[in-house]
């Protein structure tokens, strides 16, 4: 087995505030090439574990590496961090802010020390894999909600990150824009990035992923690839796929045989 | 303000650069006002609006409905100037009195002001504000001071989906059914939009700095203009007209 690139080890982290922690010992792998669905009951914990990924956030205690080395919180190596490991929110509304999407799209590169014609360069390639070339020189709010989100995965693809962390972008998308998000992120993994995607999503986490990671109450509770989660009884029902009928029963037979 | 955008985005001057755009609309206001000819006023109208119209792209229902809300309180102001209503004597009597020595004049006042209107209307019809702002600060206006304009921008349109999200929320269950619901709801709206706008303002931030912002300045790509040939050939048509105007 390879050694992870990114590893989250016991993380504990509890908002200021809250009364119980959001974080209680998670920890996870992500190698390279990898498609992980994080899943787990709202709540439970996978956005602050994703937040953790890229430094936003720094765990109380345990340690997140990067190809072993436990990550440092300065400005340096969170730069180096963040150019590779990128992290799309659930609400890209909080993400996008330029006056245009080539802009927006330009961000990151620039941040990350490349010069202006390099951050063009790559947001335009970003824009083209995301398939928004059309929407380079519109104000983000003037995009509908899954145009957004391509900006927004656009945006973070202009990095060239090695790892994906999003949160939860496939939710409330058409099912062609879902097939075409989800094969975004086909690609990247299939070019050696890995990707950990939030879901809520069954047919999400057994058709594309390689992997699900559970989480529960702030813990990652079992990793395995998806038909072990969706033959054995137990962690079919921990994952709430036993709620549905995720047989090819048609509507009708299913309604019939419940009664 | 979408649609204003909207237009601002997809006309034809859009890859004029804004300096020059702004140079010319307040090159037509300082006209208005120096020259201060009623008929300059009334062809700098309508040249602004033709503009703003057949090369801006934008529909002439909506230039209008812009001078219109302008206008009424252009009128207002006119007003205003014009009438004075005081108490005169111990008496506690009160008088009206017309400052403005003729309806012309007022008409001409009026006037002159529907025209720069009408300029400063062209120019937010046909360029983007963040570029415009952005412009401006390439020409030395202090870097923070614009970052700040542009992402406050980018966040009143947030709020304003917001608010109408929120409203509608209230609307559907009935919120704004009677005198009570309204004050009830808009007093909830007001407190939660604060709550709400300071954690998405908290979020933003966030994502900004999970694509590797530090603070500081926001990097920005620097943006190419090109103008087309028939910008400065109709931008001296319209000076030309107004000097010429100005000397009948
Ligand atoms: N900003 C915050 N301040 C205080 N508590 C928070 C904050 N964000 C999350 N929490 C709490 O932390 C816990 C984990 O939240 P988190 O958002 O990570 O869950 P999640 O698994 O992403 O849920 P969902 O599926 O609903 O997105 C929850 O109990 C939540 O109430
Ligand atoms: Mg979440």
């Amino acid at each position: 087995m390879t050694a992870p690139l990114l590893a989250f080890d016991a993380l504990h982290y509890r908002y200021p505030g809250a009364d119980t922690p959001a974080l209680c010992g998670a920890s996870l792998e992500v190698r390279a090439g990898e498609k992980i669905a994080l899943m787990g009951r709202n709540g439970s914990g996978k956005s602050t574990l994703l937040l953790h990924g890229n430094g936003l956030l720094r765990p109380q205690q345990g340690v997140v590496r990067w190809r072993g080395a436990a990550i440092g919180y300065h400005r340096e190596a969170l730069r180096t961090l963040r150019s590779q490991v990128g992290l799309i929110f659930q609400n890209p509304d909080e993400q996008l802010f330029a006056a245009t999407v080539l802009q927006d799209l330009a961000f990151g590169p620039l941040n990350s020390g490349a010069s202006e014609q390099e951050a063009r360069k790559r947001a335009e390639w970003a824009a083209a894999r995301c398939q928004i070339e059309h929407l380079l020189s519109q104000p983000p709010h003037a995009l509908s909600g899954g145009q957004k989100l391509c900006a927004a995965l656009a945006g973070v693809l202009a990095m060239r990150p090695l790892v994906l962390l999003a949160d939860e972008v496939t939710s409330g998308l058409d099912p062609w824009m879902r097939r075409n998000v989800l094969s975004i992120l086909d690609d990247h993994a299939a070019e050696g990035g890995s990707v950990v995607l939030s879901t809520h999503e069954l047919d999400v986490a057994r058709c594309w992923a390689s992997k699900i990671a559970l989480m529960e109450e702030g813990r990652v509770v079992h990793v395995a690839p998806p038909q072990e989660f969706f033959t054995s009884s137990t962690w079919r029902a921990r994952i709430g796929a036993d709620l549905w009928e995720l047989s090819d029963a048609t509507p009708t037979q299913t309604a019939s045989s419940k009664t | 303000m979408h649609r204003l955008d909207a237009y601002a985005h997809a006309g034809r001057l859009r890859h004029v650069h804004p300096l020059s755009k702004l140079a010319f609309a307040l090159a037509i206001i300082l006209l208005c006002l120096i020259l201060d000819r009623p008929q300059v006023s009334a062809a700098a109208l309508l040249w602004m609006a033709g503009l703003s119209i057949l090369w801006g792209g934008a529909t002439p229902g909506f230039v209008l409905r812009l001078l219109t809300a302008e206008g009424l309180f252009l009128t207002l102001s006119v007003v205003a100037v014009a009438v004075q209503i005081g108490p005169i004597g111990q008496e506690g009597g009160w008088s009206t009195t017309i400052t403005i020595a003729s309806p012309a004049q007022a008409g001409a006042l009026l006037l002159r002001s529907f025209a720069c209107a009408a300029a400063m209307n062209f120019l937010a019809l046909t360029t983007p504000i963040l570029e415009l702002v952005a412009a401006v600060q390439r020409l030395g206006a202090p870097t923070a001071l614009v970052d700040a304009t542009l992402v406050m921008y980018r966040y009143i349109f947030l709020l304003l989906e917001t608010l109408m999200r929120m409203q509608r929320a209230q609307e559907s269950r009935n919120g704004y059914a009677g005198l009570t619901a309204t004050l009830r709801s808009a007093a909830s709206l007001g407190g939660q939009l604060f709550a709400l706008s300071w954690r998405s303002g908290r979020r933003m931030e966030m994502a900004l700095q999970a694509r590797g912002y530090e603070g500081g300045a926001l990097s920005m790509l620097t943006p190419t203009y090109t103008a087309p040939w028939s910008w400065p050939v109709i931008a001296s048509l319209v000076f030309a007209t107004l000097l010429g105007l100005a000397r009948l």
